[in-house]
């Protein structure tokens, strides 16, 4: 009995090994999230060009736009330019593993990050076991999630509901259950998955609902060389 | 007009991407293959028979298709925020 246990326990830590070797090397984290992906392969191709990043939830893509930003600010003299690196359903914890992301090959003309504080580790149960959800998160990830939920002033129901989501969801992906017929899919053909709609007719990651409209109305969505 | 404007193989095949209709198909010919060679032999048998580094690499390959192919109902992303 012992040694079967002790056999079952060294499987899946192979198993957790292999899997994460995928994720360092095949999967980039913002595979699952099809707005994020698209703009954040279009920030490491061009972030030379900016200054600033704004990260953030729906609130920031779709109200920062960076064309104002940039503008009142060089009125001022201050060399901003700004990449709007919002998306919708991004919650604190995924942005900060944006920043993490960002800063670990940063631009050296990088000045400016700013972080939205509009969410908290809570989250739609709707969207548990979605590959968006899920695609995102480490360990380390899950450890901050439970701190998080339990420094909030919830009841300890809440806390402990919440802090087993971010558990299951952290082995969901960190064996990647489910997960990666999609990411292969995703990542060998980004014309059927990905689209460039999210970086905004100025490719400054701005996306305002009005303009959005516009392209639902042409049942199209626009795919850029980046991506194909 | 012939069956194949209806596309329906086009359909069957693409609907969920070309990665999943190859990964269904090779698990097909993979269970013809094994059954193939191990014919009416039990597979624990089969297995049980071979060295350690064979054993945990077949129980690995096994565990990990299930993992990464297996079909576990995961929906889409929800969003609906004002």
């Amino acid at each position: 009995m012992k040694k079967t246990v002790l056999n079952i326990i060294l499987l899946a830590s192979l198993l957790f090994v292999i899997n994460q070797i995928v994720h360092a090397f095949f999967l980039p984290f913002t595979w699952g999230d099809e707005d994020l992906h698209a703009k954040m392969v279009h920030y490491k191709a061009n972030k030379d060009d900016y200054t600033a990043i704004f990260i953030g939830g729906s609130l920031e893509y779709r109200h920062v736009n960076p064309e104002i930003t940039d503008s009142i600010c060089q009125q001022f003299g201050v060399d901003f330019r700004a990449f709007n690196a919002g998306g919708d359903g991004v919650a604190y914890l995924h942005q900060i593993r944006v920043l993490e992301e960002v800063l670990k090959e940063p631009s050296p003309n990088l000045k400016y990050a700013f972080i939205s504080l509009s969410s908290t580790t809570r989250f739609k149960y709707l969207n548990l076991h979605t590959k968006r959800f899920a695609s995102w998160q480490r360990p380390q990830d899950m450890v901050r999630a439970i701190q998080l939920t339990w420094d909030l002033r919830l009841p300890i129901k809440e806390k402990l509901k919440f802090s087993w989501y971010y558990f299951i969801t952290m082995i969901e992906n960190g064996y990647n259950i489910g997960f990666l017929a999609n990411a292969i899919q995703a990542l060998t053909h980004p014309e059927t998955t990905y689209s460039t709609l999210s970086l905004g007719s100025k490719e400054n990651g701005f996306l305002p609902y009005d303009e959005e409209e516009k392209w639902y109305l042409k049942k199209v969505r626009p795919i850029k060389k980046c991506m194909s | 007009m012939y069956l194949g404007e209806a596309n329906y193989l086009t359909e069957m095949v693409y609907h969920k991407g070309i990665t999943h209709f190859i990964i269904a198909v090779g698990a097909v010919l993979t269970l013809f293959l094994a059954e193939g060679i191990m014919k009416d032999t039990p597979m624990e048998e089969v297995i049980l028979k071979k060295n350690k580094l064979f054993r945990w690499t077949t129980y690995s390959f096994l565990v990990l298709c299930i993992c990464w192919f297996g079909v576990y109902g995961s929906r889409e992303f929800f969003y609906f925020q004002f």
